[in-house]
């Protein structure tokens, strides 16, 4: 029997965009996880017991990256209903199976969005900024985005219809076709945006191509050698007054 | 001006939330951030100029709640804010004034990530009150301390923007008279570098050595796009 309707879930999809707003560094997104679950709890509990069991279980240890968090609440929505409905009095299983979600919902999303798709709808920002204007933060914007809202919907909506089922389907070896695909896509975003502005700098005075060159090269080797991000910027700026004043 | 620092107040807000806390929908990235205060405050030229080469470099950033970063969204945005504040008219002819705006966006990029520290201590506070609010079956209690969490976070990006592009206005402006003799700057120059530092961290997280031809193919192909383009 459905007890929750579509309604409540897209109102866990609309406090889904709010779930890191408490991040914490002992229980991380315990609290924005039961707040995203506030429409179940008042939908399902009125017991007074009920409602403090509830809060205590998704008060514990949740991590996950905040956009594919969107999985484990349609997932735990759908195990809620169905404790309410069975009248559970072990809720273990639920607790575990959250614990055991954390881990690759991070994994996968953490390599899509902040490995992949952000790089790469950056760089063609940048790169549209370069050649046509005010166009380029649109369409960053605007090519980030749709990938972003249609996993916290899916995300939600998928994994009330799976269940527990969910995690056999968020493994990163099943989605690593795909990540080496984007990746390849990213990198060879990376060598256009490169190439191209390498030349639009040559372009301006040899001396300005040479220091782009230099300032990359050099950013390049003190990353790899684990020095400070902040030796690159002085690197730069000396660059940068060499162009200016040498020249 | 006061209205000017009233919309820089909001807006900062917006930058602090959409960075970790709600929505990151890449709202808070220089290259939008920047442009967007930009058209606001009149000079949207200067503000895509310095979004486009403040983004690369932040792109070594990921937002997850963990990482002790620079809180870059943030410092490029006071730096943006801060250069339009002290050259309305027109910063790209300003050169050091530019160059001023950049280095004070690195320094507020690298205190702010101190203070994001500190939010997530305090969050950890607002965890510990809501188990007790928990105890007693307060959901309503539970809700807002969350949501204590959130305005947190927006207080915390508008009052960064708001004291430091002040604080930096006048600084700038002092700056701009005593670099008067210096000599010429030349904004291309700036420009190229940071976008240079930028592709240089932007190879080293993203690049392996086995996709190195992909890489190569790719700058081929950009050399191309370039030279067609003039």
């Amino acid at each position: 029997m459905r007890r929750l309707r579509k309604s409540d879930l897209l109102k866990i999809i609309w406090r889904s965009f709010y779930i890191q707003g408490s991040w914490n560094f002992e229980r991380m997104l315990n609290l924005g996880f039961v707040f995203c679950l506030m429409p179940i709890l008042n939908k399902l509990y009125s017991d007074p017991e009920n409602r403090k069991a509830f809060l205590k279980r998704h008060l514990q240890y949740f991590n996950a990256h905040p956009y594919f968090s969107s999985f484990a609440l349609g997932a735990v929505a759908r195990l809620e209903e169905k404790a309410c409905v069975e009248k559970w009095t072990n809720f273990t299983p639920i607790e575990k199976f959250k614990f055991r979600l954390s881990s690759p919902l991070g994994a996968i999303g953490d390599r899509l969005f902040w490995g992949t798709i952000k790089p790469a709808s950056a760089i063609l920002g940048v790169f549209l900024s370069l050649v046509g204007g005010i166009a380029g933060p649109i369409i960053m914007f605007v090519l980030y985005n749709i990938p972003h809202s249609f996993i916290r919907y899916y995300g939600v909506f998928h994994g009330y219809k799976k269940g527990f089922d969910i995690v056999s389907e968020l493994s990163l070896r099943r989605y690593q076709k795909y990540f080496d695909a984007l990746e390849k896509l990213s990198l060879f975003s990376v060598g256009i945006l490169s190439g191209f502005l390498f030349l639009a700098s040559a372009k301006m005075g040899l001396e300005i191509g040479a220091a782009f060159f230099l300032s990359a090269g050099i950013t390049y080797f003190i990353l790899r050698k684990s020095l400070s991000f902040y030796w690159a910027l002085f690197v730069s700026i000396v660059l940068m007054f060499w162009v200016s004043f040498i020249f | 001006m006061f209205q000017k620092y009233v919309i820089l107040f909001f807006s900062g807000g917006i930058i602090g939330l959409d960075t970790t806390a709600a929505w990151q929908m890449l709202i808070s990235h220089p290259l939008i951030s920047s442009t967007l205060i930009g058209w606001i405050f009149g000079d949207l030229p200067f503000g895509l100029f310095f979004g486009l080469t403040m983004e690369l470099i932040w792109l070594k950033d990921i937002p997850v709640g963990g990482a002790k970063l620079p809180e870059g969204n943030i410092g490029s945005f006071v730096g943006v804010s801060t250069v339009l504040f002290a050259q309305p008219q027109g910063a790209l002819n300003q050169p050091w004034v530019v160059f001023g705006g950049f280095l004070y966006a690195f320094l507020i990029a690298y205190l702010a990530g101190f203070t994001v520290l500190q939010m997530r201590r305090n969050n950890q506070i607002l965890a510990k009150w809501a188990d007790h609010f928990a105890v007693k079956g307060s959901s309503s209690g539970v809700a807002w301390m969350h949501r204590l969490g959130i305005v947190h976070a927006f207080f915390h990006g508008a009052i960064w923007t708001v004291v430091a592009a002040w604080l930096g206005a006048r600084g700038l402006n002092e700056f701009a008279l005593w670099t008067r003799d210096w000599g010429h700057l030349t904004l291309f120059g700036l420009k190229y570098t940071l976008l240079g530092m930028g592709i240089g961290i932007v190879g080293y997280y993203h690049t392996s050595k086995k996709n190195y031809p992909i890489l190569f193919a790719g700058i081929v192909i950009g050399l191309l796009i370039g030279w067609l383009w003039g």
